[in-house]
């Protein structure tokens, strides 16, 4: 099978999968005890307008929950194939809106720890298998289970102290690196997408990492005048961004790190008693080689099908991290959604999320054939 | 001789004298001869008429009314006459706030919370606004409204209106875009918020009349004491009508499709959620709005009120952990944190003693007292779901549940709740002074009935329930409410087991049900108090049942009516009794219910109805009495107090003087420079 052939076919396959995730999520949110009518209007549901009706009896028939649930489903699906994913009562605006605000911050999060944890767990694990049962192993594989062991948010929340408000922790760090501190006490802003004196344009991509390359003329706020007018150069805006994203991936790498750190370790010791990898070194290839070209690349095969996971798991883990760092993103619209019952946005988030895994999933399958020819496109 | 020589000598001397002055011109210095002028001239001794002078505000806006100023040019003038020019390591002329929520709409006429509020009552402006007094209380000042005047039959207000105020893309305010306004509030019926019914209750689109370009005049459709109060709520904001109805879209019916309602109309709603330039004639414009993340207000030069913008730039952070804004404010990257209660005492000494709390270093720590009622209601009426009902069944027609005769005519045809005896009982049941001392840290002040203290006519209520366990008791006792049933037996709604009277041993429940307490999850204030009054309630007899729901699930067992005791809270609309009274105590019938108590005293009804029409103080007063002396016999609420809250800012903040009602306006804030 060709590689169009099958990405085509696979694409074909998102669409019941995705037919089947909006059936599955209406039938929860009919299940769930909670009515979204009463969740819009809040503690002032029984004020009465001049209709004669309660602000809640006006939500009812606004929002349609006056109709059948087939009747409501049927509506939701002609109007999910229309375009049109409904208007978010939580965030007061059409959910397909604001959807394309939150899906770039989550996924520029979201890659740029994977970025970080990725080598950092790959490289860590090498050395452990490499050097099993030594010192550098059993340390390692300490921290590996320290961090996979603690709370995330513990996590956020420490590095947002020490690396965000203390004086002096990375000074070494800051003067090694254009991450020039503009923040009081620490080095890296403890909130936020970008410095609040500037502005992303509307009509971006909505990663900012890519935005702050297209901005026409970036210009930062004088207060002292009242305009946008101090002049800033693109890598200003990108090197902000960047250190704005620094603790969140950072947090969210830290915490993937120890797992894939286990994971490379086990693939490796495994690889490294395989016959191919004693004929390498029957033959005189000297261990850096053997382990570099012969072991590790063999050894990534099942990491690779981790990183699709990983993606998921990262938007999973983006909840908490773009909660406490401020970042609006999937996570943090997916808790605002629940707790409000917010019927149209979880649907919108959960059909969103599904079609990242999924996308996410296939790379990997195709990423196979590339790092393992011996695998087949089927 | 001598005498006319000299006679004639000083006629001589005078007349030289007089012509002095036009001999010595060379001596003459002209120039301007005013101190205050650029190109004063302290050697002038001839006024010139040459003085030039700075544009002032008056000045450029005298020019710009007269046309002969452009827009752009007045906008650049009073700029550069106005803004905020210190210099500071703090950032002087701007401030960083961060807060909790993200606004829902700048559209004033259908915003219902606080979020928005906030920055509407700094883009928009209202005839009349609340402020501190300095005292603590608040009051009701004239704003584009320099006055009024009612009729005699108390039904039609007259105003008259500023002739200097701009919207801030330079068109004239008048009479015309009050009017319109307010038309707008109630034809538009805020789809979203249903905070219309503010207006809608007191008059309709046809009692408005536009008089001239400063009067106009609007008809009530019964009188109402407390009319000025609710048009200084954001609601009553003014908005510019030329660009509204140029941005307003209207669908027409399409006469094809007959049987199916294709009409709309958005009353430029679209156009005026995020207030564009030009919407609003408030001290400040909305410059960004990144949802969700921030909001970002800069002046509006053109502002009527006189003086200069103390702050350039107000940014309000939307951050919603907790942890994050108590950093974010330690570590000086905001001015005000919205900090949680248990986050203030780092900053504030002596603060147990609430109104003798200090600030520590670097910050100012007040108490203040707000209008914001914690309350618990108690559902006379309560529901239970049928079997196989779900819950979130919005039909809400799930069963009453009947467990007592009322009417003595042996079945059952009420609830015990209806009972007056049985609320008294669970109102003499709450601790109150737990709950306001160790719940809220004392950030709770006694209050006794549902006009909060420092409230008019707040002194015709007085303390009537305490927490004593033993008045509950024998209220539940003399009432017929012994203790006589199983308590294992007993559920939400089914029939309980009656312990025959030889084999009771005390530990019999009084009540035949179990009552459901509702508090709602991430509120641990009200869930330790629903925990306080299970407590209490089980130790005489009472069965109860509560776990903290989601606030989703809270929300429909409140509309459901499945729940016997809720507790929840209330934040005043506007600065009259009857936005208390009203939403507590009246019946649905009468307007009120807003906290499907299902409650009906029909006395009580026509006390509030009538205090409500009144505008005669004495009158007011004695049906208010009335109506607590009812209420008190009769009570549907536990009020357990009135949120006082600590503030905590830093010293370099001036503010304006706290008012109870209302949001904070950014004009009358000051930050003061640090070197």
């Amino acid at each position: 099978m060709k590689l169009q052939e099958f990405i085509v076919r696979r694409l074909i396959l998102l669409i019941p999968v995705i037919m089947g995730v909006s059936i599955f999520t209406f039938a929860i949110a009919q299940i769930i005890p909670a009515d979204p009518a009463a969740a819009l209007c809040g503690e002032k549901c029984g004020v009465v307008g001049s209709n004669g009706l309660t602000a809640y009896e006006s939500n009812v028939i606004r929002l349609g929950l006056d109709k059948p649930v087939w009747q409501q489903y049927v509506i939701y699906v002609t109007n999910l194939l229309e375009g049109d994913w409904g208007e978010s009562v939580t965030f007061h605006r059409p959910v397909i809106e604001k959807l394309r605000d939150a899906a770039p911050i989550t996924l520029e999060m979201s890659f740029l720890s994977l970025a970080m944890g990725f080598p950092m767990g790959i490289t860590l694990g090498i050395f452990s298998a490499v050097w099993q049962d030594k010192l550098f192993d059993q340390a390692s594989r300490f921290v590996a289970i320290a961090f996979v062991s603690l709370p995330i948010f513990w996590l956020a929340m420490m590095f947002q102290y020490i690396l965000g408000t203390q004086v002096g922790i990375c000074d070494p760090i800051t003067q090694a690196l254009p991450l020039v501190p503009d923040t009081e006490g620490g080095c890296f802003p403890i909130y936020g997408r970008h410095d609040p004196t500037y502005t992303f344009p509307d009509t971006g991509t909505g990663f900012h990492l890519i935005d702050s390359w297209i901005v026409d003329e970036p210009t930062k706020f004088n207060p002292q005048t009242n305009r946008y007018e101090v002049s800033m150069s693109h890598m200003d805006m990108f090197m902000d961004t960047l250190k704005h994203l620094f603790l969140p991936c950072f947090t969210l790498a830290v915490a993937s790190t120890g797992g894939l750190l286990r994971y490379m370790r086990a693939s490796l010791l495994e690889v490294m008693n395989e016959d191919y990898v004693r004929t390498a070194r029957a033959k005189g290839i000297s261990e850096t080689r053997v382990i570099l070209v012969h072991a590790v690349r063999n050894a990534l095969v099942p990491i690779v099908t981790i990183l699709g996971f990983s993606i998921g798991g990262a938007i999973g883990g983006a909840v908490l991290t773009e909660t406490i760092f401020a970042f609006p993103g999937m996570g943090k619209t997916a808790v605002d959604a629940i707790v409000y019952l917010d019927f149209s946005m979880i649907m919108g988030v959960t059909l969103v999320t599904a079609i990242i895994f999924l996308l996410s999933n296939l790379l990997v399958d195709i990423s196979y054939a590339i790092v393992d020819p011996r695998v087949r496109l089927e | 001789m001598k005498p006319r020589f000299s006679a004639l000598f000083l006629c001589t001397l005078m007349i030289a004298s007089v012509f002095a002055g036009c001999l010595g011109g060379e001596d003459d210095v002209d120039g301007c001869m005013d101190a205050t002028a650029n190109n004063y001239n302290a050697d002038a001794t001839v006024d010139d008429m040459s003085c030039t002078y700075d544009p002032t505000m008056t000045s450029v806006m005298e020019s710009y009314a007269a046309d002969t100023m452009a827009y752009d040019d007045a906008w650049s003038s009073l700029q550069s006459i106005r803004a905020c020019a210190e210099t500071g390591s703090n950032n002087p002329c701007e401030i960083v706030e961060m807060t909790i929520g993200d606004a829902s709409t700048f559209d004033p006429h259908d915003a219902y919370d606080s979020a928005s509020g906030d920055v509407i009552e700094n883009v928009f402006d209202t005839l009349y606004r609340y402020e501190g007094d300095g005292s603590g209380n608040a009051i009701i000042v004239p704003r584009l409204a320099t006055g009024h005047t009612i009729s005699d039959d108390q039904l039609t207000y007259t105003f008259t209106l500023r002739d200097d105020v701009y919207f801030s893309n330079g068109d004239h305010m008048t009479a015309e875009d009050v009017v319109y306004s307010w038309e707008r509030v109630n034809e538009m019926a805020s789809p979203l918020s249903h905070v219309s019914w503010i207006t809608e209750q007191n008059f309709n689109t046809s009692g408005l009349t536009m008089i001239d370009d400063t009067h106009f005049s609007v008809t009530l459709m019964q009188p109402y004491a407390g009319f000025i109060s609710t048009i200084a709520y954001t609601v009553g904001a003014i908005v510019n009508k030329d660009l509204c109805e140029a941005n307003r879209i209207v669908t027409a019916d399409d006469p094809a499709t007959a049987d199916v309602d294709e009409s709309s109309d958005d009353w430029c709603h679209g156009w005026m959620d995020e207030a564009p330039l030009g919407a609003g004639t408030g001290a400040y414009i909305v410059d960004s709005w990144t949802r969700e993340t921030s909001i970002v207000l800069t002046p509006n030069w053109m502002y009527w009120e006189d003086g200069g913008f103390n702050i350039n730039r107000f940014t309000s952070q939307i951050v919603t952990e907790a942890s994050t804004r108590l950093l974010a404010f330690q570590d000086g990257e905001a001015d005000f944190g919205s900090l949680n209660i248990e986050d203030e005492p780092e900053f504030c000494d002596n603060y147990e003693d609430g109104p003798n709390v200090v600030g520590k270093e670097g910050f100012v720590c007040t108490y203040r007292e707000s209008f914001t009622i914690t309350l618990s209601a108690m559902n006379v009426m309560p529901k239970a779901l049928d079997a196989g009902e779900e819950s979130n069944n919005t039909d809400a027609n799930s069963s009453l549940v009947l467990n007592h005769d009322c009417d003595m005519d042996g079945t059952m045809d009420c609830n015990v709740m209806s009972q007056s005896a049985v609320r008294k009982a669970i109102a003499y049941a709450f601790d109150y002074d737990t709950a306001r001392r160790d719940t809220y840290s004392g950030q709770l002040a006694p209050v006794y009935g549902p006009i909060p203290n420092g409230f008019l006519y707040d002194e015709t209520q007085s303390q009537v329930f305490s927490y004593d366990l033993t008045i509950a008791e024998q209220t539940l006792e003399d009432a017929g409410f012994i203790k006589q049933y199983d308590c294992s037996s007993l559920t939400v709604a089914g029939a309980p087991t009656v312990v025959a009277e030889g084999d009771r041993d005390g530990d019999e429940c009084r009540l035949p049900n179990i009552l459901r307490i509702m508090a709602n999850e991430g509120n641990d204030y009200r869930i330790a108090m629903a925990g306080q009054i299970a407590q209490s309630l089980g130790s005489i007899g009472v069965a109860t049942d509560g776990d903290a729901k989601p606030w989703a699930e809270y929300l429909t067992m409140y509309y459901t009516s499945t729940f016997e005791i809720r507790f929840s809270g209330w934040a005043p609309d506007y600065l009259d009794p009857d936005n208390y009274w009203t939403p507590f105590a009246a019946s649905h019938d009468a307007g009120g219910d807003a906290y499907g108590t299902n409650y009906h005293n029909a006395a009580l009804d026509e006390n509030l109805t009538a205090a409500r029409v009144s505008t005669d103080d004495a009158e007011r007063t004695q049906l208010y009495s009335n109506a607590f002396a009812l209420w008190t016999e009769d009570p549907n609420m536990i009020i357990i107090g009135q949120g006082n809250g600590i503030s905590v800012k830093r010293t370099d903040i001036v503010s304006a003087p706290w008012a109870a009602i209302g949001s904070a306006h950014w004009f009358d804030y000051d930050k003061l420079p640090v070197a």
